[in-house]
């Protein structure tokens, strides 16, 4: 019985050698290798399952919270880390100045200004003259933020299209079949900047005359409460401080 | 309301642009995280959008992205992994692209890692796993937008108010005028004399 076993696995042996050698001499076993490592593949590429949460989960979640730190799982543990770092901060404000930008490099609205440029004024926190300067203030205010924010939108919209252009660049003329993918890509994008500054362009001159209002608005409370003429000596000076910072330089 | 219409339409210029972190691969699909209003009476600091997620990781390099966020609101990105002994997890931020990371670390001894920052619009996260599958919930916070107070244009100065000058000095101008008055009539009435 043994004699037979032994007989019967040489001659599978030899049948396989065979098989093998006939295949390599047509190129089979590339092609057999080249299945089996795709059928693997396919094996290991199985897809994650990604559960969001929906809107009703989450204020489930956030009617709760205090009972999901307690509970010991991995949510719960993600909520409690997070909560630390809410109570570790007296408000939101502070929670926020205490962070930085993602990116090293992304602009940060700069809401500063020159010594220079300040401005100065008739009003020394008095109850009639604030309440007169109250509106005009918060409008100016507005303005200052958001000019800070579409000027800061501006320079990473503009660092984002030359590093894009730049990679696209580069990786086209390694991998010579993207090339004309990525010059029909490219002009998408120069179209896309092109249509961003003039939207800025346009946005720029709105909250220019906004901040001209608001200018007159306090030279009017200043000729009741502070200088005669503020606006010529002081008012336009800022404005015209502030035109030339917002300008698209490019 | 208006300054909130001028913002967003150039958001949403800047949005086709900078969709997400810079790719020319267009089978690479990252998964948007959708954010929702979160509230909680309890956490007023806590107030702005949230996303949380459930992953089942099965292989080895996912890629989430968030859009919509502003430089004006904080940002927390937090992981936490179940199975925090037997297998770490690699996370990455990344901004312009998905080639570079802007930060990138590794899941602790209790399987949590967290980041704070600032940005605005898009960001992307990177999961890389060493055990497949590995269960790990995702969590994104963006804040409300700050109400802070802004630096001060004005500076405090004393300023000559010319425009009281007649009013505060009224009773000196009434008295000099007066004394002026008396001394061209006392000249004259001498001169007169003579």
């Amino acid at each position: 019985m043994k004699l037979i076993n032994k007989i019967l696995i040489a001659g599978f042996l030899i049948c396989t050698f065979h098989v093998r050698l006939n295949a390599q001499s047509d190129g089979l076993l590339d092609q057999i290798d080249a299945i089996d490592r795709a059928e693997s593949a396919q094996i290991g590429r199985q897809e994650s399952i990604i559960r969001q949460m929906n809107e009703s989960q989450i204020r489930g979640v956030q009617n709760n919270m205090s009972q999901l730190k307690d509970i010991n799982n991995q949510m719960g543990q993600m909520l409690g880390h997070f909560g630390k770092i809410l109570s570790s901060v007296n408000s939101a404000s502070s929670l926020y100045k205490a962070m930085n930008a993602l990116d090293n490099n992304e602009c940060v609205p700069d809401l500063t200004t020159d010594a220079s440029a300040m401005m100065p004024s008739g009003c020394d926190e008095e109850a009639a003259c604030s309440a007169c300067y109250e509106k005009a203030i918060s409008r100016m205010n507005n303005v200052r933020k958001n000019l800070a924010r579409i000027s800061c939108l501006r320079i990473n919209t503009k660092k984002y299209v030359e590093s894009a252009i730049a990679f696209g660049d580069n990786v086209s003329g390694i991998h010579g079949a993207m090339g004309l993918a990525w010059q029909n890509e490219r002009v998408g994008i120069k179209a896309g900047y092109e249509k961003f500054k003039k939207t800025y362009d346009a946005k720029y001159i709105e909250m220019m005359e906004s901040l001209e209002v608001a200018l007159k608005e306090i030279n009017q409370c200043e000729a009741q409460f502070g200088m005669w003429d503020w606006y010529q000596k002081a008012g336009f000076i800022y404005f015209e401080m502030m035109k030339e910072r917002y300008k698209r330089p490019d | 309301m208006k300054y909130f219409l001028l913002i967003t339409n150039l958001l949403l210029f800047s949005t086709l642009l900078l969709a997400q972190p810079f790719t020319l691969d267009k089978k690479f699909k990252p998964v948007q995280l959708k954010l929702y209003k979160y509230n909680p009476p309890k956490e007023p600091n806590a107030k702005g959008r949230i996303s949380i997620s459930e992953v089942m990781q099965k292989e080895d390099t996912l890629f989430y992205f968030v859009k919509g966020a502003s430089i004006y609101s904080s940002i927390y990105v937090g992981l936490q992994s179940g199975d925090s002994a037997n297998s770490t997890i690699d996370i990455s931020l990344h901004k312009l692209s998905w080639k570079r990371s802007e930060r990138s670390g590794t899941t602790n001894a209790t399987g949590h890692w967290e980041q704070q920052f600032k940005t605005e619009n898009d960001f992307g996260i990177r999961v890389v796993v060493k055990e497949k599958p590995t269960a790990y919930n995702l969590m994104v916070w963006v804040g409300d937008e700050t109400k802070m107070e802004l630096p001060t244009v004005f500076k405090k100065v004393t300023i000559p108010k010319g425009g009281n000058f007649l009013k505060d000095n009224l009773l000196y101008i009434i008295i000099g005028g007066l004394i002026i008055a008396v001394l061209l009539l006392f000249l004259k009435f001498k001169k007169k004399n003579k």
